[in-house]
């Protein structure tokens, strides 16, 4: 048995293989990162708001810092007043 | 993954999935939450009566109550909007309204919101608990709007 019948017999078929795998993956790759509770949260924060324009000194392609979503000092401070709502843990 | 601290901001309810930026898909969603989020958010924009929401998912620095307010007085209307808040990594959340918006959703009923989404949460449900705390959030506003 010849190197080119070993390849015909072998090389082929894993050829056919690989290349439908790389198909598969290129066409459907597998999440990339999906919430799993318990699990580390290791996930870009993300705001999602409903209107273009929404949120005062960001643009669509914001990204934002950590700078920029600092807790206010003092509740008192916001130009609109003190805030209601409710909070909780789980 | 992404690290910590560049933040996402989606704007607009109206874009195709080929539109989602990039950046939103480093999130915990996955495409079809995000599509289920983008119909709650929009849904709630329309017939919450006549308040503006918003859901920020993330860490929020300490104190939390305080860098929900931060985030709720960038918006763009904060007396007549809503944020919601939830930091998956502390297990806390946080719904703030603004000066109108209290008017429609007391703080009594924020904190029946907060309750089942507390109860999605712990399930392991984000998307859901998020869900359904914006419509029970439209729905108390709408209510309190005739």
């Amino acid at each position: 048995m010849t190197f080119q019948d070993l390849l015909i017999l072998f090389g082929a078929p894993i050829l056919v293989v690989v290349a439908v795998f790389t198909v598969v993956f290129l066409r459907h790759p597998r999440p990339q990162s999906r919430y799993r509770a318990g699990e580390p949260y290791n996930f870009k924060p993300v705001w999602f708001v409903a209107r273009n324009g929404a949120v005062a000194d960001g643009s669509s392609e914001a990204h934002g810092t950590a700078a920029a979503i600092e807790p206010a000092a003092h509740a008192e401070s916001f130009a609109s007043g003190p805030k209601g709502g409710s909070h909780g843990k789980w | 993954m992404a690290s910590g601290n560049q933040l996402a901001i989606v704007e607009g309810v109206d874009k195709s999935p080929e539109e989602v930026q990039p950046a939103v898909l480093e999130g915990p969603f996955d495409v079809k939450e995000l599509l289920h989020l983008d119909e709650a958010l929009s849904a709630a924009e329309r017939d919450g009566g006549g308040l503006h929401y918003s859901v920020f998912v993330g860490t929020l620095s300490d104190p939390v109550r305080g860098a929900a307010e931060a985030l709720h007085e960038k918006l763009a209307d904060p007396d007549r909007s809503v944020l919601v808040a939830v930091s998956p990594e502390q297990r806390q959340m946080q719904i703030v309204t603004g000066k109108l918006a209290q008017e429609k959703i007391p703080d009594r009923s924020a904190a029946l919101v907060v309750f089942s989404m507390e109860a999605s949460f712990g399930a392991g449900q984000l998307t859901g608990g998020i869900i359904t705390g914006l419509r029970m959030l439209a729905e108390t506003a709408q209510s309190n709007t005739h």
